[in-house]
């Protein structure tokens, strides 16, 4: 079955044709600090022979567009794009091909949410528990067509949930809430109507749990890759701005209590002390400094290339700390970077190049507000072109730097409320030939001998003050 | 090379090319500045040693090679100590 996606502006006000009902939709939702990740499985069938696409939606009205999603069918990602209208709800055709009366097929639909956990309490003492609350305007999953049967699972990351909100009984048998160690299982429900476009109220629903991990973001993230191709080297170079966004700190840091806490089995969740990036196997030289200057408190591992015979690349790891523990609300700024052989992410055919960058680290459960990547190619290179596996707001610019003449072509992609699946690669293809290579040897060349010609012509200049008479 | 469109087409190209390889090996190039800039100063001084003359095509000729040698030892050089240009 050949399954296409297709994006297109879809109208709030209209709703599809009835060609489908949803015979079992299950959805898990992964509440962490900073992101819920859900996970939604659509078991659909086909009421009508050749049925239209599918609408699913992303987000209920009103709702935010998820900070990522991506659509699976059939075990193969789709290639779907963003909308990019401003309508409400954000719906997603999807072409199921020629289905037959009562056939069936499933759709799976992941998505990662922004903004929708919020400390609570907003502000605690040092050594208090941290709690967060997730809330979701809706409880049921927000679809265009009936569905059989529903059933959502919220999964905590402890056992401890002090509190849950409550489902109307209209759509369920038994129960509507249950709740087992960590995990919250609403309905199922059953019969249950379109949700959107219908007349089924929304109904908000929240968990209020534990976690005993910090909840830290990063407000602004920039990258710099920059290409050398007389070096064969690629520099990555990170400035990022973290911030702690649990709950805030009541009264004073404690320094004493948090030296203290070091020597007792669990420190308070709330204090953010350490992390770990992971970096490409062949990283080295790597750098890791702040406003003040280097942090020694830093540890690089080198990771192994998978070039070596009978060998499996291991990732390189950079473990960082910041130069002061970060409570709820505080900010530390630094800059890290390392480099990497260029043969690792530049191909080449002939004069023409294409480069693959990762847009940013993978950092789990992390949001990162604003996201910005400048990739900075040799000076002489042509023909530019990009491809982003997302949509990215794209500039170009030229940088100038050491021994240039012309300047460097430069790149920046853009991009709001990044999360962890947005660790993909930027391809950049570009033309160098080996005559835009020399450019910078002969800037060098033609400055010196400049001062050669200048030296000539100096040396013939009379300077006595008396002039000599024969 | 095949016409690239969309992203699905340039990371099957990416995958599918040979890797970078520089113009001049990267292990070579300590040893290459340290040829080129000793070269670049015995050529000056041998330029300021020149007798002056009419014909300039010694000074000239020296000036030329010291500057050509001074450019590529000094971007092989800045890749040496790090800054990769």
């Amino acid at each position: 079955m050949l399954l296409l996606s297709l994006l297109l502006p879809f109208a709030a006000a209209a709703a599809p044709p009835a060609d489908y009902v949803n015979t079992a939709i299950s959805r898990t939702v992964e509440l962490g600090g900073a992101i819920a990740r859900v996970s939604t499985q659509f078991s659909v069938k086909a009421l009508v022979d050749s049925p239209g696409a599918y609408h699913l939606a992303l987000a209920g009205e009103g709702d935010a567009v998820p900070a990522f999603w991506e659509v699976t069918a059939g075990g193969k990602v789709l290639d779907v794009t963003l909308p990019t209208s401003d309508c409400s709800p954000s719906t997603v055709q999807i072409d199921l091909g020629r289905l037959k009366k009562d056939e069936t097929t499933t759709i799976a639909l992941l998505q990662l949410l922004a903004h929708t956990i919020e400390p609570l309490p907003k502000v605690i003492e040092q050594s208090d528990p941290q709690y967060l609350r997730w809330t979701t305007n809706s409880t049921y999953v927000d679809s265009w067509y009936l569905t059989d049967v529903e059933r959502i699972k919220i999964r905590s990351p402890t056992a401890n949930i002090l509190s849950h909100g409550s489902v109307s009984s209209t759509y369920a048998r038994d129960n509507t809430v249950t709740k087992a160690s960590s995990t919250v299982t609403l309905g199922p429900f059953t019969s249950l109507p379109a949700t959107l476009g219908g007349d089924v109220p929304r109904q908000p629903f929240n968990v209020h749990y534990e976690t005993r991990e910090p909840v830290v973001g990063l407000k602004t993230l920039k990258r710099s890759a920059e290409v050398s191709h007389w070096g064969g080297n690629l520099n990555i170079q990170d400035e990022m701005n973290l911030v702690n966004n649990g709950p805030k700190l009541k009264g004073h840091f404690n320094r004493l209590a948090h030296m203290q806490s070091r020597f007792h089995a669990a420190s308070p969740a709330q204090i953010f002390k350490e992390f770990s990036l992971r970096l490409p196997a062949s990283a080295h030289s790597a750098y890791y400094y702040d406003t003040i200057g280097n942090v020694s408190w830093s540890h690089f591992r080198p990771g192994t290339s998978s070039k070596r015979p009978k060998s499996r690349a291991v990732d390189s790891v950079l473990e960082l700390k910041p130069r002061y523990p970060l409570l709820g609300g505080w900010n530390y700024s630094f800059t890290m970077g390392y480099d990497m052989p260029l043969e690792d992410v530049l191909k080449s055919d002939g004069s023409r190049k294409v480069l693959g960058v990762p847009f940013m680290t993978s950092w789990q459960d992390l949001l990162v507000e604003d996201a910005e990547m400048n990739i900075i190619l040799p000076e002489g290179a042509t023909n530019i072109e990009v491809f982003a596996p997302f949509p990215a707001d794209i500039s170009r610019w030229t940088h100038k730097t050491y021994l240039d003449s012309t300047g460097r072509p430069a790149i920046t992609l853009r991009k709001s409320l990044c999360t962890e699946n947005h660790a993909q690669t930027v391809y950049v293809t570009y033309t160098y030939s080996s005559g835009a290579q020399l450019q910078k040897p002969l800037t060098v060349a033609a400055v010196i001998g400049g001062l050669f010609i200048l030296g000539f012509g100096l040396r013939r200049v009379d300077y006595s003050l008396d002039k000599k008479t024969a | 090379m095949s016409k690239v469109d969309s992203y699905a087409s340039v990371k099957s190209l990416h995958a599918s090319l040979p890797p970078f390889s520089p113009l001049i090996s990267v292990d070579m190039l300590p040893y290459i500045a340290l040829i080129c800039i000793s070269a670049f100063f015995v050529l000056t001084f041998t330029f300021s040693t020149l007798p002056k003359s009419r014909n300039p095509l010694p000074e000239l000729g020296t000036g030329l090679l010291a500057s050509g040698l001074a450019g590529i030892g000094i971007v092989a050089l800045f890749c040496t100590v790090g800054v990769y240009v």
